[in-house]
Order: C-alpha cells, then sequence, then structure tokens
C-alpha cells in the first residue's frame, strides 16, 4: 500500500535580522585600570564576585581598582529599571567580569 | 550572558563567568542578542554554589582565563561577526509519507517528542478560519529567539499539536499574555527551575471548546486541554527556539511543558469566576497565563471550612511566592456555605503565613501571592500550583463566524463505551 504524500510546511518562525556587533576593543593590560565586578540575582554570584576580587587583589594588589556592582532585580537588567542605574556604573569602569552564579 | 551583551554594547571590554554546563546557553543567548562574539570563561563552580572553598578553587583556575578574555586582541570574526545563514521558514519544507514526515520534524527539533499532525497548507488553512486576523499578523515576538509569532505559524503550531480550529483564539490570547513584561516569560522559559506555563480559560468559550474544567482537568484525555497546551509548548520551542539543554536550561524539567490547560468549573462555582474576580466582566473569554514548576494535591484532613483551610496553609508553610489554590466544587461549596469568599481566603493565607525564613535562594520578582480557581470534579482533593511570578490575563476574541465554527467542530467528543 503506498501511503499519502504531504507537502509540509515549517513550524520555525521568522526573525528581524539581527544587527551583529563585534566586541569591544580588550585592555592592553588590566594594570592601572577600573576593573567593575557585576554579579546577578543568583545566590552563587555574589559569592563568585567576591572571589574573584580577592584572587584579582592578590595577583595585582594595588595596580587595579575594583568596583562592584549587585543586581537587585531578577529580569533582564537591560530591560528592567536597573538598566539606567548600571549604564551609570559601566561609565565608571574600564572593564567588566560578570557572575552570574550558573 | 545579556548582562555582559550590555556592558558590550555600552563600549566596556567584558567577560563572564559561566558553569560548564551552560556553554550552549550562553552561546546562544550571545547570539540572539547580535553579539555573538561575546567572551565567557567556562568553570568548574557547581550552579548555584554556597560552598566558599569550591567557588574560590573555580574562581583560581579560571582567573587567568578571565584576564586573558579581556586583554587579549580580539579576532577577526569576534571584530566583524558573518551572519548564519538562515532557516527556511516559508513554504513547504518537505514531501513525504506520514512516517517519514514524523523522522523529518523530530530530527530538526521541531516536536515534543510525540507524534504531530502533518501541518500541510490545507490543514493550515483549515487552522486559520480559528481566527478574523490575517496570517501575516505579528502577536509578538518569542523570547529567547525572537521569533515573530505570527498568527500562520501560531497556526501550524497548532495544526502540529492536533488542535482545533476553535483552539485559535486562545492560543492567540494565550501568547499575548505570554508575552507581556509582567509574565516574565523570558526568564521562566530558559532558567533552571523548568517552569511550564499553566493555563486557565473562563468564559463561555469554555464550553465551547469543551475545556475541561471538572473531573480530570489536568488529566489527558480532552482534545482542547491537550492541544492548546501543547502548542503553546511547540511555540516556545520553534518561535521562541527555547530548545531544553541548550535555551531552555529546567535542570529536571517539567511534564506539565507537554500541557497544563484547565477551564474553572465556572457551573458548580459558588463564586463569581475566576477572571470577573480579577478585571474581566463574567461573560468576557479570558484566558490567564502563569508560569508554576510545581503542582501538589492534598487532601484536607477535614472537611469543614477549617480543615480545609489549616490544610492548605499547612502545606504551604512559609517560603511559597505564587499560589493557584485549586479548590474542587465540594471544598467551594462548603467555604461559601461558611462564609469564605475567595478574597477572604487570599487575606487569610497571606496574613497567616509563618515568617519566611532566608533560603539564601535568588531573589525572584514579581510574586503576587494566592488566587483561587474552582476545577476538578467529585472527590475531595485540593491542588497547589506553585510559582513564583505573575498572573496574565488576556480577552479572548473569537472571529465573526464563531457560531458556525463552534456548531463544526464542538460535536468532536469522545463517546466512551460502557462496560
Amino acid at each position: 500500500m503506498v501511503e499519502a504524500l504531504y507537502d509540509v510546511l515549517s513550524p520555525w518562525a521568522e526573525t528581524d535580522p539581527i544587527p551583529l556587533s563585534g566586541i569591544t576593543a580588550r585592555l592592553d593590560d588590566v594594570r592601572g585600570k577600573r576593573i567593575g565586578l557585576y554579579a546577578n540575582y543568583k545566590r552563587a554570584a555574589a559569592p563568585i564576585q567576591g572571589a574573584v576580587e580577592a584572587e584579582l587583589s592578590r595577583r595585582y594588589g594595588s595596580a587595579i581598582t575594583i568596583e562592584r556592582f549587585q543586581q537587585a532585580g531578577s529580569n533582564d537588567i537591560g530591560s528592567s529599571d536597573e538598566g539606567a542605574q548600571f549604564s551609570r556604573w559601566l561609565e565608571e569602569v574600564d572593564a567588566v567580569i560578570v557572575a552570574v552564579g550558573d | 550572558m545579556y548582562d555582559t551583551i550590555f556592558a558590550e554594547q555600552h563600549n566596556k571590554p567584558a567577560v563572564a563567568l559561566v558553569n560548564q554546563g551552560f556553554v550552549h546557553d550562553a552561546r546562544s543567548a550571545a547570539a540572539s542578542k547580535g553579539v555573538p562574539g561575546a567572551r565567557f570563561v567556562l568553570t568548574s563552580i557547581p550552579c548555584e554554589c554556597t560552598v566558599t572553598d569550591k567557588i574560590a578553587a573555580g574562581v583560581q583556575e579560571a582567573i587567568g582565563d578571565v584576564v586573558a578574555a579581556l586583554t587579549m586582541p580580539l579576532k577577526p570574526e569576534e571584530m566583524s561577526p558573518a551572519a548564519r545563514p538562515t532557516e527556511v521558514t516559508r513554504g513547504a519544507v518537505f514531501s513525504g509519507d506520514l512516517s517519514e514526515i514524523q523522522r523529518f520534524y523530530y530530527k530538526r527539533g521541531w516536536t515534543d517528542g510525540l507524534p504531530i499532525l502533518p501541518p500541510t497548507r490545507d490543514a493550515l488553512d483549515e487552522m486559520l478560519a480559528g481566527t478574523d486576523l490575517p496570517p501575516e499578523h505579528i502577536v509578538g515576538k518569542m523570547i529567547p529567539r525572537l521569533g515573530k509569532a505570527t498568527v500562520e505559524k501560531i497556526a501550524i503550531n497548532a495544526v502540529m499539536a492536533g488542535a482545533l480550529p476553535t483552539a485559535m483564539p486562545v492560543l492567540i490570547a494565550a501568547v499575548e499574555a505570554m508575552l507581556d513584561p509582567l509574565s516574565s516569560y523570558g526568564i521562566f522559559q530558559v532558567t533552571t527551575g523548568s517552569w511550564a506555563p499553566f493555563l486557565i480559560v473562563n468564559g463561555p468559550i469554555r464550553d465551547q471548546l469543551r475545556i475541561n474544567g471538572s473531573s480530570g482537568a489536568l488529566s489527558p484525555g480532552d482534545i482542547a486541554n491537550a492541544s492548546i497546551g501543547r502548542a503553546i509548548g511547540l511555540m516556545a520551542r520553534n518561535l521562541g527556539g527555547a530548545r531544553k539543554g541548550i535555551e531552555d536550561m529546567g535542570v529536571l524539567g517539567n511534564p506539565a511543558k507537554y500541557s497544563m490547560v484547565l477551564a474553572e468549573n465556572e457551573a458548580a462555582s459558588p463564586w463569581p469566576p475566576f477572571h470577573a474576580r480579577h478585571g474581566s466582566e463574567a461573560d468576557d473569554n479570558c484566558v490567564t497565563v502563569s508560569f508554576p514548576n510545581s503542582y501538589v494535591q492534598i487532601v484536607p484532613r477535614g472537611t469543614d471550612d477549617a480543615g480545609i483551610i489549616d490544610t492548605i496553609k499547612e502545606r504551604l508553610g512559609p517560603v511559597w511566592r505564587q499560589a493557584t489554590v485549586v479548590i474542587c466544587p465540594s471544598h467551594a461549596t462548603t467555604l461559601a456555605e461558611a462564609g469564605w469568599t475567595p478574597e477572604r481566603l487570599v487575606q487569610e493565607l497571606e496574613t497567616t503565613r509563618p515568617p519566611v525564613p532566608d533560603t539564601g535562594i535568588g531573589r525572584l520578582s514579581g510574586a503576587e501571592g494566592a488566587r483561587i480557581v474552582v476545577a476538578g470534579g467529585p472527590g475531595a482533593w485540593i491542588g497547589l500550583v506553585l510559582g513564583v511570578g505573575r498572573w496574565v490575563s488576556r480577552p479572548v476574541c473569537v472571529p465573526a463566524n464563531w457560531d458556525k465554527l463552534v456548531r463544526k467542530y464542538g460535536e468532536y467528543v469522545p463517546n466512551y463505551l460502557r462496560y
């Protein structure tokens, strides 16, 4: 017995083209720089942030400056009320290390 | 990774420390934000780790790579990423017999593992009869991939799920509710907690679609309950691009992602219907979406009002955030006869909650407390559907030919043999 043949459609959604961006030029050295440590809302993030600070301090001492930022809410920070605060904080640092807790 | 992308978009070199199990998630997240070259360092630190020594060891192991990620010059593809080839999304994508189609869809990751109905052009046209909206109408863009939830794509996924065309109005309203930022769908769909969409349907459309709100409302066997939830799950995968272990990082998973849909048993409820207690008119059709991750069923230790309420309070304990309390009709009647309204009951649950201990688990925003819905058949069970977010409702808009559609599909019911 020959089964019927079907022409079938895709359930996969179209997307608008996302403008692609390169990443920011890197630092030549972390020494002499203000390094931002960001922790999201997950419970491991702040301890990881603390461990990163300890390790950077051990390696670089006063050659780098550490700034910390702790996310309060659990939403995507770029679209949350904290976005503006995070943007202002970013202006004060030269680079960012992100701890996400996962 | 979104935080990392945000920093990059503010012209700050950034790097994320990511658990090694999240490598695909990190790549997908970066690509979905248009910054596929965003740097991350994989670590051996266990997820949600509370052990200081393990965190310190993991960071010590990774710190060299972290510093390198901030200082190593960019590769050409990091400076100017190339666009990936796009999937074919329009027109016929495959021709074959039924088993070949099952294999084709499954191998592309487009199913939930169960067989689908083939979404042919004819089947799509039939499904589109369930709405007056044009096929190209975009209901929204589904996170994380930002796939366009057009009416046509909703209908294709509905066909695959085995839905009847009369489900389309509910599906469209449910997608609208899910995409309301208040629902936090974008977080719940991809995070580790395995949150699943839970739909409560109110209004005359419950009966028109024969959405079960009585015996076994959350069990398989009703085409509306089963296929509406299934279609939502397929849309999360095929429109939102949330695939388990890649973008959907639910640790344990959740059977409710197959389907968790019920109608309120308005006919057997002594109270105004759920949606009328939360801003709609009783005659409106309405769908309410939330994202719980667990569901427990309990028998009260007494069938008077005190026995029912005390048992609910005991099982909720102190740490619940969002509870949809599903009360069966007999208990609802008992409570109403004793003078309890849903509002008073919610107040009782919230004001007598024991002190909340500090669990140390991540702060989750949007908790809204408790809501009461009446569902289920004869018997003495209570359901606690537990989550951490909000309920979001949307009106269900039916097409002009609705009565005709309901007549056409309304008699499509199982006839169980007696034995």
